[in-house]
C-alpha cells in the first residue's frame, strides 16, 4: 500500500463528501453538466492517476487510481472522471499527449459497426457505436479499434466534421449517447504495438466500472446500516431483529468480495491490469451489484423505493455499470472458456500464479 | 411520518474499509509451494477422485506422519517443542496446496490447526514437552469437545462439568458431534467448573483430555452419508490429572472465541467442494456458452476467495485483528461450496449414486456432504449474527 494511495483517498473522499449533494446529483439527473465540480476535479489532478511522469513511470498505477474509481461509486459522482482516466491512461501508454478533458472512451469490437481505416496517413472513423458514456460533454473521444490485424489508439474531436450524436441515458441519468461516424477524422493515432493489450478500452473500462460498483456497494451498505439503526419498529430499532442482521450480514459478504476482487486487480497491476484479474473483478461485482440493490432496498422498505430518498443514486448506477464494459455475463463466458480449455491440470496453478511475488 | 428516515443524502464517509488488502507470497513461498506440489504427485497421484473429493475429512495416518518428516505439521511451533518456526504464509502456502490436491490431511487437522497452537499457549511446560513434538511428527489425533445434546448453537449453555479434587479434576456429562473422537487420542473440551454465575459465559474452562482415561465411552453417529465421522462421547466420573486444565479457570469462553475467530478464513473454508469443480472443467463442453458463463462464475467466486482467505492469512501475519472480514471469509466460502453441487446438478444433471464416471462419484460424495459446511465450526445463522455486531448495528 502506497502513501500516495492513501493521500489520494483521503483528499478525494474529502472532495466528494464535501460537494456531491442530493441537489447536485438532481441537477445533473436533469441534464445540468456540473461545470464547478468538474473544474474542481481537473485542478486536483485526478483525472491524471493513470498518467506517470514519463513513459517510465507507468507501474503500478492502478493502484492509486483504485480510491479514485471507489469514490466515484461510493459518493456517486455525476461526471465523467472514470472515462477521463482510463482515456488518458490509453493515449500516454501509446506515446500520445493526454488530452484536455472531459474524455470518453469507444472500444471497437468484432462484430459491431464501427469501422477504423488509415487514408493517406490519418485515420478515419465510418459508422456508429452505442451507448458511449458522457459523449455529449466529452472534448475529445478516445477510440480503440483495429485497422487490419494492427491495434490503434486514435483521439477525435466531439465536434470533427461527420461526427453526429443520439442522445441517450442509463437509467441513472447518466449519459449514455449513441456516435455517428461518416469519414470522421481523428486528430491523432497511434499504432500500439504491444505497448497495449487486446481490447484495452474494454479492459480498462471494466475495472473502472467493478471499482466504482464497488463502492456505490459500501455506500448502500452504509445506508442501510445506519437506517436499520434508526429506524423503530415494533418498539425497537429494526437492526436489532435477526432476520434484518441477516441480510446485511450477506451485504456485508458482498461488498467485501467486491472490494477484494476489485483491490486485487488494481494492486497486481503492472502498466496494465492483468486480463483474468479484471475479469474475475467484473464478474464478481456485477453480482454483487443485484444483491446490494436487493438487500439494501429489502432493508429500507417502502421509503426507500421513493425518489426522496437518496439510495436509488447508487442502486440505479450499480444495475447501470453492472452491464457496462462488458457484462459480468460476458466475462464470466469468456473466464469461463479459458477454464474449460485449460482443464482440471491446469486450473490450480493458473490460479496460485496471480499471488507470487515471482511471477 | 418515517421516524428515522434518511431521506437526505446522508453519506458523509467512507466509515470502514471492507476491501481486504491482497498478499503477496515471496519467493520462500513459491519454492515451498513447488516442493509441497512435487511430495504430492510423488505421494498421491493415484488417490482416486472420490476420495480427493473429501478434502480434510480424509484421513490416512500414513499420510499425516509423512508429513510430519517434511515438516509440513506444526510449521508455527517453536523448534524447541518439534515445531519448525515456518511463517504464517509459508504455513498458509502448504494448506492450500494440501486442500487443493484432495490430500487425505484429516488425521492431523486438528491438531495442527487448533489443538497444537491452544497448548502451546496454555498448557503446562510438561505436557507441551510430551505433545508438542508428537503433534509435528503428525503422529497424534484430536478431537474438540464442545456441543453437547442440549447445547449446540448456544454454546454457552454446556453442562458437562469438572469438578476439582484433591488429585485433579473429575468429568461428568456427555459432548455430541465431536467429529473423529472415535480415532482420536486427545479432545480438547470446553467444560462448567464453576456454577451460579449471572452470565453463562463464565465459569467455563478448557480441559486436555486423554481419551483412554476410563469413564469415558464413545459412540459413534452415522451421518447423512453412511460414515461414522463424528460422535457422542460420555463422561462418567472421568479422572484427569490437575495440569490438565488448559488456560485459566473460568476463562475457557474467551479462550474459545480466539480460537475459533484464527480457524474461520482457512483455505479450508472454501476449498471443500474444489475436486467437483476440477470435474466439471473436464466435463464441460468447450463450444457450450452456458458450461462457460456458470463455471466462469464459479472461478471467478474461488479466485476471489483465495484473495480474501490469502489477505485475512496476511493481515493476521502482520499482527492486526482481522475479526469480522474473517467471519465474511467463512460465511462466503461456505456459500461458494455449497453452490458447487448445485451448479453440477444443473449443468451435468448427474445421476448421484452411479459410478460411470469420476463427475458422478465426486458429485454424490459432495452434494451429501454439504449441508455440513455451514454448520460445522458454527451454524451459519450464529456466523451472521457475528457479522452483524461487527457491523455496529446497535
Amino acid at each position: 500500500m502506497s502513501d500516495i494511495k492513501d493521500m489520494i483517498g483521503e483528499s478525494v473522499n474529502r472532495m466528494f463528501s464535501q460537494t456531491v449533494d442530493r441537489r447536485l446529483l438532481d441537477a445533473a439527473e436533469s441534464g445540468d453538466w456540473q461545470r464547478s465540480l468538474w473544474d474542481m476535479v481537473e485542478e486536483s489532478g485526478y483525472g491524471d492517476v493513470l498518467v506517470g511522469e514519463g513513459t517510465d513511470d507507468l507501474e503500478g498505477k492502478w493502484a492509486d487510481a483504485f480510491p479514485v474509481f471507489r469514490a466515484l461509486g461510493f459518493y456517486r459522482v455525476p461526471l465523467p472522471l472514470a472515462e477521463t482516466i482510463i482515456a488518458r491512461g490509453l493515449l500516454v501508454r501509446v506515446g500520445l499527449p493526454p488530452c484536455p478533458g472531459p474524455l470518453t472512451v469507444i472500444q471497437q469490437q468484432t462484430g459491431d459497426k464501427l469501422n477504423l481505416q488509415i487514408v493517406d496517413g490519418c485515420l478515419l472513423l465510418n459508422g456508429s457505436a452505442v451507448a458511449v458514456p458522457w459523449a455529449a460533454h466529452a472534448s475529445n473521444v478516445i477510440v480503440a479499434g483495429s485497422v487490419g490485424d494492427q491495434k490503434v489508439i486514435g483521439v477525435i474531436r466531439g465536434d470533427a466534421t461527420g461526427v453526429s450524436l443520439q442522445p441517450g441515458f442509463n437509467i441513472a441519468k447518466e449519459p449514455r449517447d449513441g456516435m455517428s461516424f461518416n469519414a470522421a477524422a481523428c486528430d491523432a493515432f497511434a499504432v500500439c504495438g504491444d505497448r497495449l493489450p487486446n481490447e484495452p478500452a474494454l479492459l480498462y473500462g471494466a475495472l473502472a466500472r467493478a471499482a466504482m460498483i464497488a463502492g456505490a456497494a459500501e455506500s448502500v451498505l452504509q445506508e442501510s446500516i445506519q437506517y436499520a439503526n434508526d429506524r423503530v419498529q415494533f418498539g425497537r430499532p429494526i437492526g436489532k431483529f435477526q432476520a434484518i442482521q441477516q441480510s446485511l450480514a450477506v451485504l456485508a459478504g458482498e461488498v467485501t468480495s467486491a472490494q477484494t476482487a476489485v483491490l486485487a486487480a488494481c494492486e497486481s497491476a503492472g502498466v496494465h491490469p492483468r486480463w483474468f484479474d479484471v475479469a474475475v473483478a467484473k464478474v464478481r461485482s456485477g453480482q454483487a451489484a443485484g444483491l446490494a440493490a436487493n438487500i439494501s432496498h429489502q432493508v429500507h422498505g417502502a421509503i426507500g423505493f421513493t425518489y426522496e430518498h437518496s439510495l436509488h443514486y447508487a442502486t440505479r448506477r450499480m444495475w447501470s455499470w453492472r452491464a457496462e464494459f462488458g457484462a459480468d455475463s460476458e466475462w464470466a463466458t469468456q473466464l469461463g472458456r479459458q477454464a474449460i480449455q485449460r482443464g482440471s491440470s491446469g486450473f490450480w496453478s493458473d490460479l496460485t500464479q496471480g499471488t507470487s511475488a515471482t511471477r | 411520518m418515517h421516524g428515522g428516515a434518511c431521506v437526505t443524502f446522508c453519506l458523509k464517509k467512507l466509515m470502514q474499509n471492507f476491501a481486504i488488502l491482497p498478499c503477496t507470497l515471496d519467493a520462500n513461498c513459491e519454492a515451498l509451494r513447488t516442493e509441497v506440489r512435487a511430495f504430492l504427485a510423488e505421494t498421491i497421484s493415484d488417490r482416486p477422485a472420490r476420495d480427493r473429493a473429501q478434502s480434510w475429512s480424509g484421513s490416512d495416518p500414513e499420510f499425516s506422519r509423512k508429513l510430519g518428516e517434511r515438516g509440513w505439521i506444526g510449521m508455527r511451533l517453536p523448534k524447541q517443542y518439534g515445531g519448525h518456526e515456518r511463517s504464517a504464509l509459508e504455513r498458509y502456502v502448504v494448506l492450500e496446496e494440501l486442500l487443493a490436491a484432495g490430500a487425505p490431511v484429516g488425521a492431523h487437522w486438528v491438531a495442527d490447526r487448533q489443538s497444537g497452537p491452544l497448548l502451546l499457549r496454555y498448557a503446562s511446560e510438561s505436557i507441551k514437552q510430551e505433545l508438542l513434538p508428537r503433534i509435528a511428527r503428525g503422529e497424534l489425533r484430536f478431537c474438540i469437545g464442545m456441543s453437547e445434546p442440549d447445547s449446540g448453537s448456544d454454546l454457552a449453555s454446556i453442562r458437562s462439568r469438572a469438578e476439582q479434587t484433591d488429585e485433579g479434576w473429575v468429568i461428568n456429562g456427555s459432548k455430541l458431534w465431536t467429529s473423529g473422537a472415535h480415532y482420536a487420542h486427545y479432545m480438547i473440551a470446553l467444560l462448567r467448573t464453576e456454577h451460579g454465575h449471572d452470565s453463562k459465559h463464565a465459569g467455563l474452562s478448557q480441559f486436555l483430555i486423554d481419551m483412554n482415561t476410563p469413564g469415558i465411552s464413545i459412540r459413534p453417529i452415522k451421518n447423512l452419508l453412511g460414515e461414522a465421522h463424528f460422535n457422542e462421547v460420555v463422561f462418567e466420573n472421568a479422572k484427569v490429572p490437575a495440569d490438565c486444565l488448559i488456560g485459566q479457570p473460568g476463562d475457557g469462553w474467551a479462550q474459545v472465541t480466539a480460537e475459533l475467530t484464527l480457524e474461520r478464513s482457512g483455505p479450508e473454508r472454501y476449498l471443500s467442494s474444489i475436486q467437483l469443480i476440477l470435474e466439471m472443467l473436464d466435463a464441460a463442453d468447450p463450444d457450450d456458452a452456458h458450461h462457460e458463463q456458470v463455471l466462469g462464475r464459479v472461478v471467478a467466486d474461488l479466485a476471489t476467495l483465495r484473495q480474501m482467505s490469502l489477505g485475512v492469512a496476511g493481515m493476521l501475519s502482520r499482527g492486526e485483528n482481522p475479526a469480522l472480514l474473517a467471519s465474511i471469509v467463512k460465511d462466503q466460502g461456505a456459500l461458494l461450496e455449497q453452490r458447487i453441487p448445485e451448479v453440477a446438478h444443473d449443468l451435468f444433471g448427474v445421476q448421484v449414486g452411479q459410478t460411470d464416471s469420476t463427475l458422478a462419484e465426486v458429485m454424490s460424495y459432495t452434494v451429501q456432504a454439504a449441508p455440513s459446511f455451514s454448520l460445522r465450526g458454527g451454524t451459519r445463522e450464529i456466523l451472521r449474527g457475528i457479522i452483524a455486531k461487527g457491523l455496529e448495528l446497535r
